[in-house]
């Protein structure tokens, strides 16, 4: 039914829209860009659009209001201030619970009359003053295009619309009704010829173009303003005639002028040449082209380049976005776990035949293997989003909880392109909130305080991503005092984690704020200090096979760095054997393979095993005492040993054989099956073994530890 | 005569039930007339609807009469160029 899909896709866009809204009304605060106020501007229009399209009259006639406000800030009339922000970012809060109310039920009244009242008000005191000319109006400026002799100008306007347009909230006719009401259509050209027969007409789809010449007394400005919510994405070309205008003959022209538009835009031909052609194709009934190259205005090659850019645009309105609900790529992705296990068992199978008949299966396999990688990487491209819109609703977060705290914060992003994948990101929100609000409330200290040790009054935070090693990494810094170390250590030793005098790593000192019920603030706040949440924060880390650590420099500051998978779903993996057990471990962490020699493997007191590589010293693992299994060799230099590496720490994982590498499509276990943090999860290989996969960093905190 | 009195709120949300309606006045060999007493503007999709219902009736040597179209509308109507 239109109405659900009307209604759903509101309420995923309106979902977006305020995220934006949220994140660019503090941005305005900081510094007030006019692109900024313009998008703020936008997005409220279309969130009104959509809300009456999809029903919600009171986030309509809301919305409205809103929108009046913002039109006068956008003019210039009124200058954005703390308050008005401040009613704007309540304004906000008020419509997403009014979108997220049920059908039927009534949001708070009392509070949307109350924003009402203070945006009328707004809205009031900038018409007094405008009426009394009291205050100090910046003149815009507008560089007036020619007029006829009537002060009339001409505008020649194409508008074609995409085919999803009424599901966006926009309705083309009211844009036209707006354009007519700046004049008069001398001149119209409707394409209803474009819109189907009856039987074959999908009444959701825009199927309406028009070229209109406009006859107005308004400048080429008023006349962009009202294409403004449609300009960047559909195909809108509006071109001051007004020098030109011959009445007699634009009717005519109006069809043939797209490719005469584009050798002008592309300055390949100038007014008069075109004009020129023009003219003569209407006596010749000639191609433009054609026309362009005979009289040498153009060579061929601009008029192919002319019409291959014709023929973008016109691509560009048939092809546009999709938007594909998640569960369904999850669901893709799972299918395509099957076939790689699928293609895996196939393979096995192959081991058994004859020399000839394997070569011929393998080798059709490997054509399907590189088929299903491919599909694989296009499947993981659409779940990559960029991390930028994520971190942006954390502008609003900053603001709201340091104003609560009276700290001066802003936040500072970097690296908002990096992509990762959806599910990735839409699970390390809330972690990454706690770490921010514990940066707010315990990092950055109070104004006095800052002044006093002479640092700038506001803080700052910086939320950073980057790609390195195969990995994404999260940062969240503060310039605030940075974490006292005599504080932690003692909190450690009246916990009995340490005891009195004993020698403690830094990193691993730090990871005793992740400990459920550590707090060194002796104040519990409303926000953080009550030693529950960071525990949280790292289990959630580590249950997307990350790891986070800290890094602190006393009155410089603080940063948690996160390290995550960019996917969650398949990894590139290696089979190494232990006696009868297949293990996996990620290509990502290994280094090399080695046979060690006798004198390279040593036993170090209280630091085991150790083996010596290329001149330095790793710990060794025996997998099977890990695991209480057989093995084939007990000594290393009778074995293979796999050197891995996490986080710049190297360790040797002592196996039996390297089976070989492959996709693997990863099965999380029940912390039931197993709480070792040696293991991040399970695969089906291709002869229904179950394999375990190691997980680097965990096996070197286990064995650290 | 098959008479089709438009809700007020007729536009896209609830577009198929028009082009229902239509489609099935079409179907019948009835006089078709559309009654816009109660409808104050439309949108470009009921206008695509008549657009193609028009056609589809004049292709069968009929034809859809509008009344009660309020002025809104009928600027409407000439901007889509169902009207002169």
């Amino acid at each position: 039914m239109i109405d659900n899909a009307v209604r759903d896709v509101f309420l995923e866009e309106s979902k977006e829209l305020l995220d934006t809204l949220d994140s660019d009304i503090v941005r305005l605060e900081t510094s007030p860009d006019q692109d900024v106020m313009n998008r703020v501007f936008r997005s409220v229009h279309t969130l009104k659009g959509g809300s009456g399209i999809a029903g919600y009259d009171q986030v309509y006639e809301f919305t409205h209001g809103l929108e009046n406000l913002l039109d006068l800030v956008r003019k210039g009339e009124t200058q954005i201030n703390a308050a008005m922000i401040t009613l704007l970012l309540r304004s906000l809060d008020w419509i997403r619970q009014a979108v997220a109310a049920a059908d039927g039920e009534e949001c708070d009244i009392a509070v949307k009359e109350a924003l009402q009242r203070d945006i009328n008000a707004c809205i009031g005191e900038v018409s007094a003053v405008k009426a009394g000319g009291t205050h100090d109006e910046k003149p815009r400026i507008i560089v007036p295009g020619k007029t006829d002799a009537h002060g009339n100008r001409y505008y020649h306007i194409r508008c074609a619309f995409n085919e999803d347009i009424f599901l966006r909230g926009i309705d083309p006719l009211m844009i036209m009704e707006d354009l007519r009401r700046l004049g008069t259509f001398i001149q119209r050209k409707i394409n209803k010829k474009d819109v189907p027969n009856f039987d074959s007409l999908d009444p959701e789809k825009c199927y309406f173009s028009w070229e209109v010449v406009l006859k107005t007394e308004h400048t080429i400005e008023k006349v962009y303003e009202v294409f403004l919510f449609v300009h960047d994405d559909n195909d809108i070309v509006i071109r001051d005639i007004t020098e030109n205008y011959d009445p007699d003959s634009a009717d005519a022209r109006i069809a043939e002028k797209r490719i005469g538009e584009i050798l002008l835009g592309k300055g390949v031909i100038t007014e008069n040449e075109l004009n020129d052609v023009l003219n003569e194709q209407d006596q010749k009934n000639a191609k433009l082209g054609d026309l362009v190259v005979s009289k040498g205005y153009a060579t061929e090659k601009d008029v192919e380049h002319a019409l291959v850019d014709q023929e973008k645009i016109k691509k560009k309105i048939e092809t546009g976005t999709v938007r594909v609900d998640t569960a369904k790529l999850d669901n893709l992705l799972n299918l395509l776990g099957e076939i790689v296990i699928g293609q895996s068992a196939i393979s096995r199978l192959a081991d058994d035949m004859s020399e000839e008949q394997s070569f011929m299966l393998k080798n059709a396999l490997y054509g399907m293997e590189r088929t299903t990688r491919e599909f694989q990487e296009q499947l993981m491209s659409i779940r990559m989003i960029p991390i930028g819109p994520s971190f942006e609703q954390f502008r609003r977060f900053v603001r709201d909880v340091s104003h609560s705290l009276n700290k001066e914060i802003y936040l500072e992003i970097e690296g908002q392109d990096t992509e990762l994948d959806k599910t990735v990101i839409e699970r390390i929100s809330d972690p990454l909130k706690h770490m921010i609000r514990n940066a707010i409330d315990h990092g950055i200290e109070s104004p006095e305080t800052r002044a006093g040790a002479g640092k700038p009054k506001s803080g700052k935070i910086t939320l950073r991503a980057y790609h390195q090693e195969g990995n994404v990494f999260i940062e969240v810094s503060d310039d605030g005092g940075g974490i006292d170390r005599k504080e932690v250590r003692a909190k450690a030793e009246a916990l009995g984690l340490v005891k009195h005098g004993e020698e403690i790593a830094d990193a691993k000192l730090l990871q005793f704020l992740f400990l459920p019920g550590f707090s060194t603030t002796s104040q519990v706040g409303e926000l953080s200090g009550r030693g529950v949440g960071m525990d949280v924060v790292k289990n959630n880390i580590e249950s997307l096979r990350g790891s986070v650590e800290i890094e602190t420099r006393e009155k410089i500051g603080t940063t948690f760095r996160v390290k995550l998978p960019l996917t969650l779903a398949i990894i590139e993996g290696m089979l190494i054997r232990v006696g009868k057990s297949i293990f996996i471990l990620p290509m990502l962490s290994i280094v090399e393979s080695i046979r060690p020699r006798k004198e390279d493997v040593q036993t170090v007191e209280k630091k085991g095993e150790l083996i010596r590589v290329r001149g330095e010293y790793a710990p060794l693992v025996r997998l099977y005492e890990i695991f209480g299994i057989e093995s084939e060799h007990h000594n290393p230099w009778e074995s293979l040993v796999v050197i891995v590496e996490s986080a710049g720490v190297r360790l040797g994982i002592m196996i039996d054989e390297l089976v070989g590498q492959q996709q693997i499509v990863i099965k999380s276990l029940d912390t039931a099956i197993t709480n070792s943090r040696s293991v991040s999860g399970a695969a089906i290989l291709g002869n229904g073994q179950v394999a375990l996969i190691l997980d680097v960093h965990g096996l070197l905190s286990e064995i650290m530890s | 005569m098959k008479l089709i009195e438009l809700e007020d709120n007729t536009g896209i949300k609830n577009i198929h039930c028009l082009y229902s309606s239509l489609g099935e006045a079409i179907e019948s060999n009835a006089e078709i007339v559309l009654d816009f007493r109660n409808v104050r503007r439309i949108d470009l999709a009921v206008a695509q609807v008549l657009i193609a219902a028009i056609r589809r009736a004049h292709g069968a040597g009929r034809i859809i009469k509008l009344q009660k179209v309020n002025d809104t509308i009928r600027e409407q109507l000439v901007i889509c160029g169902i009207l002169k």
